[in-house]
């Protein structure tokens, strides 16, 4: 293989690398994402519960629902 | 061709031999650096790959915690089935508990109160492991 050849094969391979990075790091932000919606929807159940314990059971079956 | 030609010549063809020596040291040099930079990207992608398998196995584990909680508090409001617990006569225990010098209204606060903190408390307890500030 010629140095040139190899330097397009380099560029080519590091191109590929960043394009699977890229995908890797969509994917990885949006899991993410959905982890903290679902936390944040847990802890505002609690919160409410918190505030309002007589409440307690309609705000837990209501979260538990919502589980995605 | 005299003499002073084929040494003119001879330097030429020695100058561009050097020159390509040079350039092939040059892309031999690029094409070190592209791998090692390949390389070394690699290792740090799953080096980041971890460190987020990481934060996102915590995250899983903190949302399972705050719905056991939740799933406490919803396992208590099937804790005291009509089945199991008729619906007393009302009348009756109101008339029973004043000849007795009792209210029907303090055993239901009571048996709220106990409840309410119950509940409160479940809540309470999942939200201080989570750094969370009482309101």
């Amino acid at each position: 293989m010629t140095p040139v050849n190899k330097k397009i094969m380099e560029a080519a391979l590091l191109a590929g690398r960043a394009k699977l990075g890229e995908q890797h790091r969509r994917k990885r932000q949006s899991d993410r994402d959905k982890l903290r919606n679902d936390n944040e929807r847990l802890l505002t159940a609690l919160r409410e519960i918190r505030a309002n314990p007589s409440l307690a059971w309609s705000i837990a079956v209501r979260a538990l629902e919502q589980k995605p | 061709m005299n003499a002073n030609d084929i040494i003119q010549r001879n330097a030429e063809c020695a100058r561009r031999l050097l020159e390509a020596g040079a350039e092939i040291e040059r892309l031999t040099a690029l094409h070190v650096d592209a791998a090692a930079r390949a390389e070394l990207a690699q290792i740090d992608n799953a080096r980041l790959r971890e460190e987020d398998t990481v934060e996102l196995a915590k995250m899983l584990l903190e949302i399972e915690r705050l719905e056991t909680a939740l799933e406490r508090i919803e396992q208590w409001s099937r804790a005291y089935p009509l089945t199991i617990f008729p619906e007393p006569n009302l009348k009756r225990a109101r008339e029973l508990l004043e000849a007795g010098g009792m209210t029907l209204d303090a055993i239901s606060a009571h048996a709220m109160r106990h409840v309410v903190e119950g509940v409160g408390e479940i809540a309470r307890r999942a939200l201080a492991s989570s750094d969370e500030p009482e309101a």
